[in-house]
């Protein structure tokens, strides 16, 4: 006895379809017909081939079942004259003879199942099972085939139908994701394609050994990682499926999924991520760079030459692309030379900018062309009092909880409000905020004068297996004079020595 | 010699004077002098002279302020004497030096080459407002200097004139005070006439003075001239005959 659990699903699955049962055994047929009903909605009857056909014409059940051997038509010869007006209609066949010649023939109408007589329960279930799994896919699809434009145009994925290389379609999502309007507009941007897939490691892109297209067209159905810039030039991450459609030269279909929110680009290319996020910035700083362009402003370009602060007057002459083209002093320009970058600062800015990307620096002209630059929150630019990289000729020795720190500190630079070291090792539980007692010696031709005063610790980090520490005191009276007379005096040897630089030019 | 003067005090404003500095000149001694403006919690220095005298006088000031209170330093022309310490004031204090533009570009050697430090002056000078008083930089080029500027109080109403009026050796230098104007000109001349450039730059200085209300002028060398004796020295100085007035005398063309 079949699971009434399994009749129940079954019922619930044919119950909106219609079977017609075609036998000219009038009993057979009442009698199937009352069994076929406990499953299906509608079950009707004939009683030849030419009455079933005429039945299927007016009703168009989505199941037959009929016997072979009828007066007119038999049931194969109707088969397959059904099967000619709608090939998706489920033909199942009884007959009493278990003969391989008409099986052959069923089979070769493509009919669905063919079934001995008398009719066994499990065995017209296990038939009814497996129709209506094809009845729901069959409606499944009609539901897909006839909602098609929308699930093609409200999916999240951005599809491309293509004819070589060409856009013949493409769904909303994709003229949304790149801000057109209409096909045409995407058929032109499609058309360099291959300038929009951004370089990133591992990543499809144009680049010297591969061409995107012939790179994807060569592997159908393989996933590929890309990265598109959307209409704000914001970077997506996208898995690319490339498919053919079968029988239709030429003709396929080019899919992408956006995956950005798993944040995987920086596990691919972290220094691709770095400079994409440099790129955007540079955006907001090219717009103030033309501003000040436009504006004539002067602005101030800052660099350090051993601490010293050199700064002059800049002055953009053009933008061109990413290119910025500046005027500056032949002092600054050596400078730049020397540090190979240069802040700037202007009241139009909101922060100091830093400019890398050295193209071309013209003495003569006395103008540099520069292509990197970005908003910086801390630069050299913000110091109050002048540093200086110091000489030989002062040392410093530190005082800490009374005792003596014997390891040599190499003094990195030195001001009125403070002084910068390195040290190998530092004393125990020596931390931010400690106070220490500082012996500041230099030397000078007449004596050694020494400068003794109580400082903070004002930050320790770690730079290259040194620590790094900045300690910060108020000098006052002798020792304020002193320090004065030193940065003043090594200020000058400083600019001296940066004058003496000789650059090839 | 008091070498500290209280020019004007109203407890809001205060102006002093320093003299730490003397110059040999042929056979004469030049004292020079340097001043300091308070107004409250800030302050402005001017011509704070060579670097010898920069401990002292920083010193003297720490005194009255604490030298990182000062705003603005301004040097009245490039002269030694005048801009000697440059470097120094640099580094112990924040201050922005205000100086012709036309020295600008010598800033190295005088140890800065951080031109964010710098508030060039444009020729036709500049004013600073603070309140309902302003500091006005008024021209004073080829007088001596061809990038040169004088600094107008308008509280203390004190012109600050560098070069000008510069006296060599009076009497009335040691009292930092012309009393008698009469008597004090013999000590104006020789320096005046040799070292202004042309009476056409003195008019127009004198010009642009009178267009503000001077109670006393203070120069960079020499005594303080007050009141009517102010401006007696402006009549004076007017007529000044300068370089280009005595020109083939100064390059011996006179005597062919």
């Amino acid at each position: 006895m079949a699971d009434p659990n399994v009749l129940k699903q079954l019922r619930l699955a044919l119950h909106t379809y219609t079977l017609l049962y075609v036998d000219d055994n009038v009993a057979l047929n009442a009698q199937a017909t009352t069994l076929c009903k406990k499953f299906f909605g509608t079950v009707m009857s004939a009683y030849d081939g030419s009455q079933g056909l005429q039945m299927f014409e007016k009703y168009r059940p989505q199941v037959i079942i009929t016997d072979i051997g009828m007066p007119k038509i038999d049931g194969l010869r109707m088969s397959e004259l059904i099967h000619e007006i709608d090939p998706e209609v489920i033909i199942i066949i009884t007959s009493a003879h278990d003969e391989p010649s008409l099986l052959h023939q069923s089979i070769k109408i493509r009919v669905f199942d063919y079934l001995i007589k008398p009719l066994k329960i499990d065995e017209l279930i296990a038939t009814f099972t497996r129709c209506s799994e094809v009845l729901i896919e069959s409606f499944h699809r009609k539901i897909f085939n006839a909602n098609l434009h929308a699930v093609f145009n409200y999916q999240n994925n951005l599809v491309f139908l293509l004819h070589e290389r060409n856009v013949v379609i493409a769904n909303q999502p994709t003229l949304d994701f790149f801000g057109v309007k209409n096909i045409e507009a995407l058929r032109k941007r499609f058309q360099s394609f291959g300038e929009i897939l951004l370089e990133h490691k591992s990543f499809v892109y144009d680049h010297d050994t591969m061409r995107w297209f012939e790179h994807i067209s060569a592997h159908p159905g393989h996933l590929f990682n890309v990265k598109i810039a959307d209409n704000e030039e914001t970077s997506h991450h996208f898995i690319l499926t490339f498919q053919k459609i079968p029988e239709k030269e030429g003709y396929s279909v080019l899919s992408l999924n956006d995956v950005t929110e798993l944040g995987l680009l920086k596990i691919y290319d972290s220094d691709a991520t770095e400079r994409e996020s440099l790129l955007k910035d540079e955006k907001t700083v090219k717009a103030l760079l033309e501003m000040a362009m436009r504006s004539g402003a002067k602005i101030k370009v800052h660099n350090l030459y051993k601490g010293l602060s050199i700064v002059n007057d800049g002055l953009v002459v053009s933008v061109d692309g990413r290119s910025v083209s500046m005027k500056s002093p032949y002092v600054q320009l050596k400078a730049i030379q020397y540090e190979n970058l240069f802040y700037l600062t202007s009241e139009l800015f909101p922060m100091a900018i830093l400019a890398e990307g050295i193209r071309q620096i013209d003495f003569d002209s006395q103008s540099i062309i520069f292509n990197h630059y970005r908003l910086v929150e801390t630069s050299p630019t913000r110091r109050e009092s002048i540093r200086v990289t110091p000489d030989k000729n002062i040392q410093l020795t530190m005082l800490y909880e009374d005792r003596k720190f014997d390891i040599d500190m190499e003094i990195m630079d030195v001001s009125m409000a403070g002084i910068r070291v390195q040290v190998l090792s530092l004393p125990a539980g020596f931390s931010v905020k400690h106070s220490v007692i500082l012996d500041i010696v230099i030397t000078t031709a007449l004596r050694p004068i020494i400068i003794n005063t109580t400082a903070e610790v004002l930050r320790i980090d770690e730079v290259n297996h040194r620590f790094e520490v900045v300690f910060i005191y108020d000098l006052r009276g002798e020792a304020k004079k002193n320090m004065i007379d030193y940065i003043a005096k090594r200020q000058m040897i400083l600019i001296r020595e940066f004058k003496g630089i000789q650059y090839e030019h | 010699m008091n070498t500290e003067t209280l020019l004007f005090d109203d407890t809001h404003h205060k102006c002093i004077m320093f003299s730490l500095e003397d110059e040999e000149h042929a056979e004469h001694s030049l004292s020079v002098n340097q001043f300091l403006i308070i107004q409250n919690d800030s302050a402005v220095l001017i011509d704070p002279g060579s670097e010898s005298i920069f401990s002292e006088l920083y010193e003297a000031i720490s005194r009255h302020i604490n030298p990182d209170k000062i705003k603005y330093i301004f040097f009245s022309h490039q002269d030694p004497d005048v801009a000697g310490a440059i470097a120094q004031w640099s580094v112990a204090t924040s201050a922005k030096l205000v100086i012709s533009n036309l020295w600008v570009r010598f800033m190295g050697h005088y140890g800065l080459m951080d031109m964010n430090r710098i508030v060039g002056l444009e020729d036709h000078g500049a004013q600073i407002s603070f309140g309902n008083d302003y500091l006005r930089f008024i021209p004073a080029h080829f007088l001596h200097s061809p990038g040169n500027f004088s600094l107008y109080d308008s509280r203390s109403k004190i012109l600050f004139s560098g070069d000008i009026g510069a006296a060599i050796a009076s009497p009335q230098n040691l009292n930092k005070k012309v009393d008698d104007f009469e008597e004090h000109r013999p000590f104006l001349e020789g320096f005046h006439h040799r070292y202004m450039a042309s009476n056409l730059f003195c008019r127009a200085w004198v010009e642009c003075v009178r267009r503000v209300d001077v109670m006393t002028i203070a120069p960079q060398h020499g005594s303080l001239f007050h009141g009517e004796n102010a401006a007696r020295f402006l009549e004076w100085f007017e007529n000044v005959e300068g370089g280009m007035e005595q020109c083939k005398t100064l390059y011996g063309l006179d005597k062919e």
